[in-house]
């Protein structure tokens, strides 16, 4: 037995289970959110290679699960961010019951977190662009379900994961001929321009980010969240596994220097469109951009704390998209809609949904006190042109969340919209809670989230 | 052009995948019924806008794929330029498409350009069993695609 077939056999059962029994609400929810949090467990605690297996079953448990020459391996390097992967996909299955994010969410959820899985389980992990370019394909079911039809341009997504893919899959080649030591940044330039072309479109970094207000425009905003948080989570590894590996690429100075004014660009141009924005979701997916940004900042440092800070700030991510998501959902569910016409005045009408949407989007926009700040406070403590990017993307797109706040605050209009259950109530109270309560102590979140770099020695410092 | 650098069963593996690619995409062309939606954007696609630019296209994507999959991969005349022309002009209808089936078909005419000038580098058995699947995922999400977007036809200028 080994661990990637027990994890990747348990989520396709899982995804088989919440597919055939799609109709039955509670039994797909129950499935899929405490499913995806045993496969985490599972990750987490299963010692591979003469290990006692499990705790307190003896058996043994290989790491390795070869096929055809090729492998999929779980081991030190790669077991904390397999399990945070299954956790946030455990996280966002709960919140999918107040959601209600179409019948395919929970099994092409699965599918989509399980291809993420053994894209950060492949070796050589230049593989691993393949299987995210299977999630890209299972993620279409997702952003556009069949309750939702007449979507503009859906094959944005695929098209853009395709040619990441292909520069990827181009850059590994290259970069196999050039090996993992040191080399001349000249001698590594083709590669290292594919590596960073692949990168930017699996990070849907300007101008590779069209799929994105299209999908925001369409989709259902859980299912969006959705998968914005489990695919960039997925490229984000990618990119620190391709840096740990390779030496010519995590000592080339002036990529780190370029990769800052990247992130710079990206934020300032991510930063004014989210304020620009009439539609909540898009503004959303702006303030995730400029999320992205800052976790290129705080990547861009060059040093095992900026790498850190990026996990971090990726983790920090989950819960404010995840809280957005609920409330724009909720919001969505009952009628109320998505422009600054729709919503003006909600709040007197749903407060708690409008509530957890306003504090999600604060969070995502890294406000003080919300999940989202603390790893920003980091990477302005870094100073320089950094900092004052940070600082320049909070206000920037805390503006634009005030601006949301103010509309939703406007006076209120006649309208009924139907009265949330107990179950919505809690969840949104707790997840406007977590919001506040990791912005206040991210002592909760980021020492453990932070450690799954230590299985990657080259960034680490190992 | 693949069996240039693929051994006889992957090659055919490919050519089956294909030929289920047309078929999925054929029945649901066939079957599908219209739906309504908003209609698509429109994009310059004159006869005369498009012969120019296949030809701009053609051309550079030849040249490229000469230089890098001729010069620096020794890869033959037929399969560089092959592979050349199928990435370059599936770019292109991508490019210049937003209905489901365009954008699929120059999907699959790019990853079959990619496909065999990678197969001539990369020999790895278990990486082509996963890019052969993925023109099979990629037609059966164009096929779904389909039964969901709007039937109107893209304007042509």
């Amino acid at each position: 037995m080994n661990a990637p077939l027990i994890l990747l056999t348990l989520t396709g059962a899982l995804a088989v289970a919440v597919v055939l029994f799609r109709r039955e609400a509670t039994v797909s929810w129950l499935a899929a959110s405490t499913g995806a949090a045993l496969v985490s467990l599972l990750a987490f605690l299963v010692r591979v290679d003469g290990g006692a297996g499990l705790p307190g079953v003896p058996v043994s448990i290989s790491s390795t699960w070869t096929i055809l020459g090729r492998s999929l391996e779980l081991g030190a390097a790669n077991r904390a961010v397999v399990g945070f992967v299954f956790l946030v996909a455990a996280f966002m299955f709960a919140g999918a019951r107040v959601a209600r994010p179409g019948r395919l969410f929970y099994g092409a959820g699965l599918l989509v977190v399980g291809l993420v899985a053994g894209s950060l389980m492949a070796v050589p992990f230049l593989y691993a662009a393949v299987f995210l370019e299977g999630m890209a394909l299972v993620a279409v079911l997702m952003l556009y379900p069949p309750e939702r039809r007449g979507a503009r341009a859906p094959m944005r997504m695929v098209v853009l994961y395709t040619l990441g893919m292909m520069a990827l899959l181009t850059a590994g080649w290259r970069a196999e001929s050039l090996g993992s030591g040191s080399v001349a940044p000249e001698a590594a330039r083709t590669a290292t321009v594919l590596a960073v072309l692949g990168f930017g479109l699996l990070l849907a970094a300007p101008p590779f980010h069209l799929w994105l207000p299209s999908a925001a425009g369409h989709s259902h905003p859980y299912a969006l969240s959705f998968v914005l948080l489990i695919a960039q989570a997925g490229a984000l590894f990618l990119v620190l596994r391709f840096f740990d590996a390779y030496a010519w690429l995590r000592e080339n100075e002036a990529l780190f220097v370029a990769a800052r004014w990247v992130a710079i660009g990206i934020a300032a141009f991510a930063s004014l469109w989210a304020m620009a924005q009439r539609s909540l979701a898009r503004t959303a997916v702006y303030a995730v951009m400029a999320d992205t940004a800052v976790i290129l900042l705080a990547f861009s440092a060059m040093s095992t704390e900026g790498y850190q800070l990026a996990l971090g700030l990726s983790a920090a991510r989950v819960i404010g998209l995840g809280v957005w998501g609920l409330g724009a959902s909720v919001l969505q569910n009952t009628g109320a809609g998505d422009t600054t016409e729709e919503l003006t005045g909600i709040a007197y009408a749903a407060p708690l949904a409008t509530a957890a949407a306003m504090v999600g989007l604060f969070s995502v926009a890294g406000f003080p006190i919300t999940a989202g700040f603390p790893g920003r406070w980091a990477v302005m403590a870094g100073g320089g042109a950094a900092a004052f990017a940070v600082v320049g993307t909070i206000g920037a797109v805390s503006l634009a969340a005030v601006r949301w706040t103010s509309t939703v605050l406007r006076s209120p209009r006649e309208r009924s919209l139907p009265p949330l259950t107990l179950l919505d109530r809690l969840f949104l109270g707790v997840g406007i809670l977590l919001c506040v309560l990791l912005g206040l102590f991210p002592q909760l979140l980021y020492p453990w989230v932070v450690g799954a770099l230590s299985g990657l020695s080259g960034l680490a410092g190992g | 052009m693949l069996l240039t650098s693929l051994p006889m069963a992957l090659a055919t593996a490919y050519a089956a995948v294909g030929a289920c690619v047309c078929g999925i995409l054929g029945v649901t062309v066939g079957g599908a019924e219209p739906v309504e939606g908003p209609a698509a954007v429109v994009v310059p696609s004159g006869l005369t806008f498009r012969l120019a630019a296949v030809l701009l296209v053609g051309l550079a994507s030849a040249a490229l794929s000469r230089q890098i999959l001729g010069a620096q991969v020794g890869m033959g005349m037929g399969g560089s330029l092959g592979a050349g022309l199928l990435f370059g002009l599936g770019l292109l209808h991508v490019g210049l498409s937003e209905e489901p089936l365009r954008v699929g078909a120059g999907l699959l005419s790019m990853l079959g350009g990619f496909e065999i000038g990678y197969a001539s580098v990369e020999p790895s058995v278990a990486l082509h069993g996963l890019l052969i699947a993925l023109p099979l995922l990629i037609a059966l999400v164009v096929a779904y695609l389909i039964t969901l977007s709007p039937a109107r036809p893209e304007s042509r200028p």
